[in-house]
């Protein structure tokens, strides 16, 4: 008797949720590095929300929403397996079919190697702030933490990339000249441990 | 406001003295960090996941033909991957 608005609702989360799949799935990968896990942790992300449909406000933020969800789902799969990620060469650097027509080919791939030698919630945060221009609010709103704890995390996860980065020597920069001019942590690749 | 953020490092990070990136060292960070999760989120959708909705769809309609149960994500585990 009330199938019909059902299934309307249905049928526009349905939508809304294949809208939301590609960044998702993007978050997901940021997470796992591994895109078959990814995809599960994908997956899985999906039937929960289907499943808890009903809690989701209508009209708010269901990326938000759907992030939430994905990012709990890794992180409870995370403490049950202590799956560790610190795998920079196994991980999508060497699987992704689309490089950036650069001649910052190399590069592009040595700072995917660099991302996933971060620790997690470094990752999250710089792909929170820094790729997708997330407020440090909302993002600290997204990971459950201070707004302090998610800039903090955003200021380490930088420098953490620039010393990992400029370790392979100033020359691998040659090429971009904004970086090239700008001693990173020339002198601090020893000290490192942050 | 944010860069005054973004230039400092908390002094307690490192026994050193703080480090700063500069602007531009930023700013490229921040390229290659879109440039990055662009490229995912660009890889096209497989169809195990458009699959998995509309069985999670019909499963729902269903349900709701059959009258009130509770939706349960264990149901959805059988559609696992979608595939044969």
């Amino acid at each position: 008797m009330i199938e019909g608005p059902h299934e309307a609702a249905n049928s526009a989360a349905k939508a809304q949720l294949l809208e939301a799949l590609p960044r998702l799935r993007a978050f997901a990968l940021s997470f796992c590095g591994h895109p078959d896990q990814a995809d599960d942790l994908v997956q899985e992300t999906l039937v929960k929300a289907w499943a808890n449909l009903g809690s989701f406000e209508p009209g708010s933020n269901m990326p938000g929403w759907l992030y939430t969800i994905l990012r709990n789902e890794f992180y409870s799969r995370l403490r049950k397996r202590r799956h560790e990620v610190d795998d920079p060469d196994g991980l999508i650097a060497a699987r992704l079919a689309t490089l950036p027509a650069q001649e910052a080919h190399l590069h592009f791939q040595d700072f995917q190697r660099a991302l996933f030698r971060l620790p997690p919630d470094q990752r999250e945060a710089l792909m929170l702030v820094g790729a997708n221009g997330i407020s440090y609010e909302d993002a600290a709103a997204l990971c459950d933490c201070a707004v302090g704890t998610m800039k903090s995390r955003v200021n380490r996860a930088r420098n953490r990339l620039a010393e990992i980065l400029s370790m392979h020597g100033p020359d691998r920069f040659e090429s971009d000249r904004t970086w090239a001019t700008v001693p990173v942590t020339g002198s601090a690749a020893g000290t490192v441990a942050v | 406001m944010v860069q005054a953020t973004l230039t400092g490092l908390p002094s307690d990070l490192s026994g050193g003295p703080p480090q700063k990136l500069g602007l531009d060292v930023q700013a490229h960070l921040g390229r290659q960090l879109r440039a990055v999760f662009d490229d995912m989120a660009k890889q096209p959708v497989p169809d195990r996941f458009v699959q998995l909705l509309d069985a999670l769809e019909r499963k729902t309609a269903k349900r709701l033909d059959d009258g009130p149960a509770p939706v349960a994500a264990t149901d959805a585990h059988g559609t696992k991957a979608g595939d044969p």
